[in-house]
Parts: C-alpha cells; structure tokens; sequence
C-alpha cells in the first residue's frame, strides 16, 4: 500500500487512493489537517500536531514551525537537550502521519509520495527523501505541489483539453504551473516558483506594521508575547480574506494592542511581495509559450491563497477571475493520493499518465575566450534547460581551454544565472586528457541524464580515449550520506513519542497552557484545572479520564466563546 | 513523409487534436517510467509535429531553412539532436503565432490596455533610467507602470530594450541596468544574451556614464582620488583634456615629463576600458587613448613608452648637462676666463649626457629582450629560432668571451645577465599561480640580488683557483639548466611540429 502525504510549511496530510478516489486519513485529534510543528515536552516526549503548535505559544524555545525552508541546509534547532536537522524534524512529523495511516489501515506502510514545491532544488528533495527513510518508509517518487493539485482538480471534473495554470501559495513557498489535460495524458508545460515566498511572508509584514504604527518594537515583548502577538495577527490576517476591515483589541503583556487595518492598506503594504509574483507568473507563461487567452482555467491551491490581493493580481494580470472551487487545504493531498495511485498501478487509473518537467536548468561550468583573447571564466553552459520534458538526456561537447591541459574538471550546477557563482553546485567530476594531442583532438561529450525521480546522471566521453567517466549525483554539499541516516534513524527511534491513544490528552493540556500564556484574568482557574487534569491522568484510569477529559474540552471552550 | 509523423501515426495535414490523440495512444504503450528512451523519442516527435501543425493551422508557411527536423534514429539508441533545432522551429511558430514579433497582427486578443506604442514605451523606459542614478526608484517606476502588467509587452520591450541598448550604448550606471535586466528577466542563462557582449556593454555604459560632469566625484572615487585635494582634481582635470582631443606629437613631451602623470592617465584608461579601446566613450580618443596606454605598461617596452622615456632621458641628460656645464663655467670663470676650456666642459658635458642616453637605452633593450624572450611558445613574434636559441648562444659568447678573447670580467657580467635572463623566462612561462598562494620565500627579485651579493663575494675568492678551473664553464652550466628545463616544460609544442 502506497500512501500519498503533502508535507506542507505550516499543515501536513495524509491519505491513500481507495476505492472511491483520494482517501485522507484522520489524525487522532480527529482532523485531516496536522500543523507541522514539532515541540519536546517537559518529560522529554516529542509532540507533533495541535499540541505542538499551542506549545509554540506556551514554550516557544522548545518548539519549531516552518522547518520546511531549511530543508536542504544544515541549520541545526536546539529543542531542550537534543538537536535537529530539518530532515528528522520533518522525519518526526511522517512519524505521526504515518502512525495515523497505519492505525486506519491497519498494515504497515511501506512506501509514500510526498509532495514538494515544484521549484524546490536538488538538495532540498533529496532532504525529503531521506526526511522520508529518516520515518520508515521508502520514497521513490516526489510528486510536485501544482501538479498534485492539477490532477485533484482534473481527475474530480474530467474535464478534457484543458489547459489551466495552476497558482500555489502556501505557508512558505510559491509555486506556478502550467499543464495541459487530455485524452487522460497530464502534461506539465512550465514550472517556476519562489522558494521563500509564503503566507508567512505576508503575516511578517503584518507585523512590522502594527508593530510600526503602534511605535512597539519586538524587543519590547518576550517571545511568548511574540507568539500570542502573531497568533493573533493571524486570525486578522484570515478574516482580512473576509471583511474589509478588522479590529484587533487585545491584551498582550503589559502593552494593550488596539488596532485596525483594512483591506487597501493590507494591499499597499503587500506590494513588494506581490510584484515578486508577477517574476514566476511571467516566466511560466514565457517558457510554456502561452497567452493569457490561452488558458482554459487559473486555479488558486494552498492556504495563503484566499486572500483578495491573489484574485486581484490575478485578474490585471490574466485579464479572468481564478476558480476557486477546489478545497485550497486538501488539493495536493488528494493529488498526492493519485499519485500514489499511480505508482501502485491502481486499476482505476490505467488510462492516466504524467509527464513531468525539470523546473531548473542543469550545466557545467565553461570559460569562453572572446575575440581580443580576453577569457571569461565562470560562465554557465547550460545541457538540459529548464521545464523540458522528463525523462531527458541530453548532450554536449566541449573543448579544453588551454593547449596542453593534463585534465577537464566538471563542475555541474543547477540554476538560472549565466555565472556559476550565482547557482548551485551540485557535484563535480575529473576527466583526465592527453596533453600530446591538441584541443580538437582532446574534445569531451558530456551527457546528462535526468530521470522520472528527479536523480542526475553525468556522462563523460574524451574523443580521443572512448572511456566513460560517470557521475551519480546522490550526495549534494549539506545533505545526509547513507551512514549519517543510519546513525540518525536509530537516535531517532529512540525518542519519545506519546501513544496515539494519550495525544488527545497531550493536546487538551498544551491547548490550556496556551490560554494560560493568552489571558491575564483566568490564570488561576486553569491553573486549577490544569492540576486537576493532571491528577487524573496520572490516575490511569480510562473511564475517568476520558469524562474528565470531556468536561475539561467544554469548560475550555466556554471560556474561549467568553473571551 | 518524415520519421516523425510515421511514429505517431498522422499525416502531414492532420488537425491539432487528432495529433493529441494518437500521442495519448502511443504514450500508453512507452511509459516514461518504463521505457525512458522510447518515451524521449515519441515526445521529440510529438512537439515537432505539433508545432508544425500549429504553424500551419495559425496560417504561415513553415520556411524551409528552419523546417529541418531532427535526423531519424533507429530506437532505442538516445536522440542526440540539440534543442537548438528545435529552438529554430519554436522560434518561427512563435513568430507566426506573434510572440515576438514587432507589431502585433490583429487576429491577436485584445490586451487590457489600449494599443502600446513599443518604441515609445521603451524610449520613455531607457530615459527614466538615464535620469535616474538610484535603481530603487527605476524598479518601484517599473513595477507601477500599467503597461507591464501585460506579460506579452513586457517581453516584447525587455527584447527591444536589449537590442537597443547594443546598438546604442546610453551613460547608464551599472546598478540601474541590472534593475532593467531583473525587471525583464533578462538575467537568466536562456534569455539568449551573451554573457560576454553584456559585460561588455556594462562597460562602455559605465564608461559613459562615469564620464558626465555631474558623476566626478563617483569617478573619482572609483579611481582612488581624493575630491577634496586640489592638485588631485586638476590631475584628473588634465588627464581628461590630453585624451580628449586627437593624438599630436607636440602634445607628448609634456606630460611625459610631469612626474607620475604618465602613470595617472593609464589608470584612467585601465579603469574606463580594461585595454578594450572599442569600449571606450566617443568623447575620447582613440588613437591617443592607445598611445598612452601603452606608453604605461611597464611590463612592455613598446613604441609608445620608448618614445616617452626617450623623451624624458632626453630631458634629463641636457638638464644634467646644463647643470654640469653650468657649474663648471662659473668655477672655471673665477679662476681664467679662457675660452679652450669651454670646448673640453662641452665635451665633458656631452659624456654625462651620452652616459644618461646609454643607461636608458640599456635599460630599454634589457626590458625589450625580458619581454620577448618571456613570450610563450604560441607566440608567432619572428624570429623564433633566435628567441629559442637565445640563451645557449650567449652562453657560448661567454665561454668565447673567456677562452678565445681572454675577457675573463666581460664573460662574467655576460653570464650573470644570461643567468637573470633565464630566471625571468622560465617565470614568464611558468603556468600562473593560483590565486592566494603565497610563494615560499617571496617574489623573485630579491632572491636574484641575495645570489648577485654572494656571488660579488665568491668571485674575488674565484679568481684565486688554479687556472685549470673552468670557472666560466660551469658559471654557464646554470642557466643551459634552467633553459633545457624549460624547453623540457614545452616538449609538447615541438612533437606536434616533427608530426605536422
């Protein structure tokens, strides 16, 4: 059984494809949507979920959110006495998806889909990839993002000779593709994105300005108030997407926060981050060789997309208001189901293909000697350009720069500028030559061969020996080596982690914590009940607890209706 | 019919859909995930055919120059055709379809706004970023304007601003075109630019620009003048007047004596051309640009900078001279006011001279005779037998010099400067060193003067050996040794020749 997850920046899910389509699975809380944030409790037990992100209010120094930008670095979190790669964070967040799985399923998984931005590197998928080893299951296929979403999206209305676009603003990436559907054939055109583009991005500016008008800065709160401050910005950032403009008065350490934004000025001040998203529209468009008139449909996935200021640059750009039917939350899990489908060979899905492209370009670098004999190093040759077709290998050959060279050293990158220092270099590889023969003789054919699961193969040919020189691109500069996931694999199985029968109970305490953090006046009550709560937890007894549990959940949430 | 549309079934005159289908078909059959290079093949043939049936359905003729399509392969071998193949054809439909073109045809979709002038538009583009130093305000006018919010004018514009700018270098700073460029997405490897005519045209337009009256003070800085000094200003001030105007000989003396302003104007040219004098502003000269530049290249002793230290030898001699005659003059008119001797302190006068003349013109032929024995071997400056030879030919002037001519002093000085030049001709043509290596006891020179100290004391004690001693024979065993070595670096240059 092949579960699909869309492991997003701020929600992850997780489903299979099943008789009646795209399945998702519930969490324990009883929610297809889990928050990808990850917290260490007091008694060292790792929280996924909910619970984790109401610590991130309680306890912001022992949670983390967001981790999905620091895939492919090597930037470490510190969460009360252990340390964190984003890998095994995201690791631990397929734990608990997974655990949801298997516990509806019944079966242990043995492999997964897992969707990424269209746009992300080389260095980030393979981070997924071993995030996915680091949880148990193998990841063969990575699905992108808009695709995913494209094929929830066609599959539901099989719609024939459509050509749509499809527009993805999550919680910390954007992303925009191009495909085409017919006769049961998605083909993507165009891929193009921003890596560092989000809903995030848009509650940081919102932020700044309260913070600005209000004559605060950031070091005047601690970072629980940080949290509260921008948990609550949140909330007016989602009802922004409905009313034209809200008020927010509230309490938040010692300064009292009373303000108001509309929806015009939310827009002035979004300007800069909106006209970074006309770059990638524009791109995709150009590569894919298309009018606006073109397009049969806009699609608008992902979470930060409902806002306004999305339909409106739609519409000046495309000249058309986007479709918005498809629910933004669960779009690309669903489309991570089909995939997954896919892959199993499901019966239901014989008559689908996907073609994929490769959103990057891929080259070497070159020096190239101008007609004065002035050489200019550091350009970049590229062999397979970007939003081709995979499966794809392609050729070039080139020659020595210098009249006797004793070797050729290839260095690939992947990227868009014409100088390599401003890509990213994905391996290299040295091909000795024979210095008695000249530059025609010593010429070198380099062919890359870029597969369906997005691994690069370089091939080296000197003209003059006929060996091949070869190049497995496995190991980029900042990921896990095979010996390193071991390593971390087994210290990751030895974490605590709360049966799934206990996160109910884990999720109602973080969830008090919070309110505790959020209002002043009804400390003491749920510090009483706190106590009390824990007490009969540790009393073991399941009867009690789950009534004690039942009474808590309603006395909780009459007191955030009064609030 | 074409191995393209044998492999998806069509004929030639097939309709867009049909050729959809028979692709969905096939494809059913070579999956990408199970027959990577069957699926490469039917996707090549499948693109081709589809543009050209775009192409024809959108009413143009495919011309027959682009029409080539990729040479047939038998499968499964790979397909090793380029895209620019296929770039051609594109380029073509896209034409046709009106992505490029200049003008748009009317059966296109009306864009948002009313019809654009594109001339007018780009024109009013390249005057805002002239106008304006800072590039954060060119991209917040950019991104503001209503016309580019239609994708097809922005690229239409981003296309002509380029060709434009080629054609027509304006005085812009280099920040405000890499705005522009941002802006139209025209810094990414594909946009078809070359890297190299876009460095060079940063240049010229940064030349330019820093030549307006109103950026000096940012030249200045970026050749490391202070505005503040006055003397520093006027420097510049001159340097600019002597290049400005056409090249006369009348104009060479005096700069050339002005203390370190030959120096000044070099870097002047250095930084606004890099030696490119095709990159230079119109406002300069050329021909006199090159004179100067030359003039200060120490490495090189060419025409020009022969002809300005000549100049200035020329001035130094007949101011020592004066001085020498001058002093003696009066001396000797205190003591007898004879006129004979006027002719013997003219005549002494002339030696001082002669020697200054002599010393530049050694010093000239000895940097001549560095430089071109340096030359690598690539180098077709005739005659290369000589420049070869060279070395072992004074060598054996040397050991002439002692046995035949007994001149034991004159063979000695000859084997030293052959020694110096050996050094210096295997540094030259010794592959550079990369970057932030440091050398393991420093540069060259010193190590030349320490073994010319040592040897100042060796040779008095040399003279002392018995006769028998071929001292001067072995003196000339070094630099044959530092010659063959280098030859030996270089064997590869002359295997080709017996070969040829």
């Amino acid at each position: 059984m092949i579960v699909g997850i869309d492991l997003g920046t701020t929600h992850s899910l997780i489903g299979y494809y099943g008789d009646s389509g795209p399945q998702l699975f519930r969490n324990a809380l009883g929610e297809y949507l889990t928050p990808s944030v990850v917290s260490v409790g007091d008694d060292g037990h790792v929280i996924v979920g909910t619970a984790a992100s109401d610590r991130l209010i309680s306890h912001p120094e022992l949670s983390v959110a967001s981790f999905k930008r620091w895939m492919g670095t090597s930037r470490e979190t510190r969460l009360g006495a252990s340390r964190f790669r984003p890998e095994e964070l995201s690791a631990l967040v397929l734990r608990s998806l997974l655990a949801d799985a298997e516990s509806a399923l019944g079966e242990k998984i043995q492999e997964a889909v897992i969707s990424v931005p269209a746009y992300f590197s080389d260095a980030q998928r393979k981070a997924t990839r071993a995030a996915g080893e680091l949880a148990g299951v193998r990841v063969e296929r990575l699905i992108n993002e808009p695709t995913a979403a494209a094929l929830a999206y066609g599959l539901q209305d099989k719609q024939d000779g459509n050509r749509f676009l499809v527009f993805d603003l999550g919680g910390g990436t954007f992303d925009v593709s191009i495909l085409d559907m017919f006769e049961g054939i998605v083909e993507v055109h165009a891929s193009a994105g921003d890596n560092f583009l989000g809903g995030e991005d848009f509650l940081d500016g919102l932020v700044a300005t309260c913070l600005s008008d209000l004559n605060l800065r950031a070091g005047d709160f601690s970072p629980i108030e940080r949290g509260l401050l921008r948990r609550r910005l949140e909330q007016v950032k989602r009802e922004l997407s409905q009313r034209t403009e809200v008020q927010l008065d509230c309490q938040v350490g010692q300064h009292h926060i009373d303000w108001t934004i509309d929806q015009d000025r939310f827009l002035h001040l979004s300007e800069p981050l909106m006209q970074r998203m006309r770059t990638p529209l524009e791109r995709a468009m150009r590569d894919a060789r298309l009018r606006p008139d073109q397009l049969n449909e806009i699609i608008l996935v992902g979470g930060a997309s409902r806002m306004p200021l999305v339909s409106k640059l739609i519409a000046r750009m495309f000249g058309r208001l986007p479709l918005r039917h498809v629910n933004p939350d669960e779009a690309i899990a669903r489309g991570a189901c089909v995939a997954a489908g896919l892959k199993s060979r499901n019966a239901k899905l014989e008559e689908i293909i996907l073609t994929d492209v490769c959103p990057y370009t891929l080259g070497i670098e070159v020096a190239q000697r101008d007609a004065l004999g002035n050489t200019q190093n550091g350009l970049f040759s590229p062999i397979i350009q970007r939003n081709s077709v995979v499966p794809i290998s392609r050729e070039n050959t080139y020659n020595p720069m210098g009249e006797r060279q004793e070797k050729l050293v290839l260095k690939v990158y992947q990227g868009e500028n014409p100088m390599v220092a401003n890509n990213i270099l994905l391996g290299q590889l040295e091909i000795p030559l024979k210095p008695e023969l000249s530059i025609a003789e010593n010429q070198v054919a380099v062919r890359f061969t870029y597969d369906i699961n997005g691994v690069l193969q370089v091939e080296a040919t000197p003209l003059a020996s006929k060996l091949r020189y070869e190049l497995v691109l496995e190991q980029s500069p900042g990921s896990l080596n095979q010996q390193e996931i071991r390593t971390r694999l087994a210290a990751l199985s030895q974490l605590k982690i709360h049966p799934r029968g206990k996160q109910e109970n884990v999720a109602l305490l973080a969830r008090a914590e919070r309110l505790f953090e959020e209002h002043l006046l009804s400390r003491q009550l749920l510090q009483q009940w706190i106590v009390q709560f824990r007490q009969s937890l540790e009393s073991q007894d399941e009867q009690v607890i789950r009534e004690h549990r039942t009474s808590f959940a309603q006395a909780l949430d009459r007191l955030e209706t009064q609030l | 019919m074409n191995w393209a549309y044998t492999l998806l079934g069509v004929s030639p005159d097939a309709e867009v859909g049909d050729v959809k289908r028979a692709y969905a078909r096939l494809l059913r059959k070579t999956r990408p995930d199970e027959d990577a290079d069957g699926f490469q093949q039917l996707h090549m043939a499948y693109r081709w055919v589809l543009a050209q049936v775009t192409a024809r359905t959108a009413g143009a003729t495919v011309q027959s120059g682009h029409a080539a399509p990729p040479a047939s392969h038998d499968p499964p071998s790979v397909p090793t055709a380029n895209d620019r193949d296929f770039a051609a054809i594109r380029t073509t439909a896209e034409v046709t379809v009106g992505m490029a073109a200049s003008t748009p045809s009317p059966a296109e979709d009306v864009s948002p706004v009313a019809a654009v002038n594109p001339t007018e538009l780009l024109n009013r583009v390249i005057q805002y970023a002239i106008a304006n130093n800072e590039d954060r305000k060119l991209s917040v006018w950019l991104s503001k304007q209503p016309e580019f919010w239609s994708i097809r004018t922005k690229q239409q514009i981003g296309q002509l601003l380029l060709s434009q700018l080629f054609r027509n270098p304006q005085p812009m700073a280099s920040a405000c075109l890499d705005t522009l460029l941002q802006f139209f997405d025209l810094e990414q490897v594909l946009s078809g630019i070359n890297p190299i005519a876009l460095a060079q045209l940063r240049r010229r337009q940064l030349a330019m620009w820093y030549l307006l009256p109103e950026n000096d003070r940012a030249f200045a800085s970026r050749l490391n003048i202070s505005t503040k000094r006055l003397s520093d200003r006027r420097q510049l001030a001159s340097c600019l007047r002597l290049l400005q105007g056409p090249w006369r000989w009348q104009r060479v003396p005096w700069p050339a004596i002005r203390r370190g302003r030959v120096v000044a104007v070099g870097r002047l040219i250095h930084t606004l051309c890099s030696g490119n004098f095709a990159e230079l502003p119109p406002q300069i000269d050329r021909a006199n640009a090159a004179f100067w530049y030359r003039a200060a290249l120490t490495r090189v002793m060419s025409r020009p900078r022969f002809a300005v230290g000549s100049v200035r030898a020329v001035f130094m001699a007949l101011v020592l001279m004066v001085c020498f005659v001058g002093t003696l003059a009066l001396s000797s008119s205190l003591a007898s006011g004879n006129g004979a001797n006027w002719a013997a302190t003219l005549g002494f006068g002339a030696i001082v001279a002669g020697y200054i003349l002599g010393l530049w013109l050694v010093y000239a032929g000895w940097i001549w005779l560095d430089h071109w024995q340096g030359l690598p071997e690539s180098s077709q400056m005739r005659p290369i037998w000589l420049r070869r030879m060279l070395i072992p030919a004074l060598c054996a002037a040397a050991i002439g010099l002692d046995y035949l001519a007994t001149l034991p002093v004159a063979a000695i000085a000859v084997i030293g400067a052959t020694l110096i030049m050996a050094l210096r001709r295997f540094q030259h043509r010794s592959p550079p060193r990369p970057a932030g290596k440091k050398t393991r006891t420093g540069s060259t020179l010193p190590g030349v003067f320490f073994l010319f100290i040592v040897l100042a004391n060796i040779i008095p004690k040399l003279a002392q050996l018995p006769e028998q001693i071929p001292i001067i024979a072995i003196g000339a065993m070094v630099p044959m040794a530092i010659w063959m070595a280098d030859m030996w670096r270089h064997r590869f240059h002359f295997k080709r020749k017996a070969t040829a």
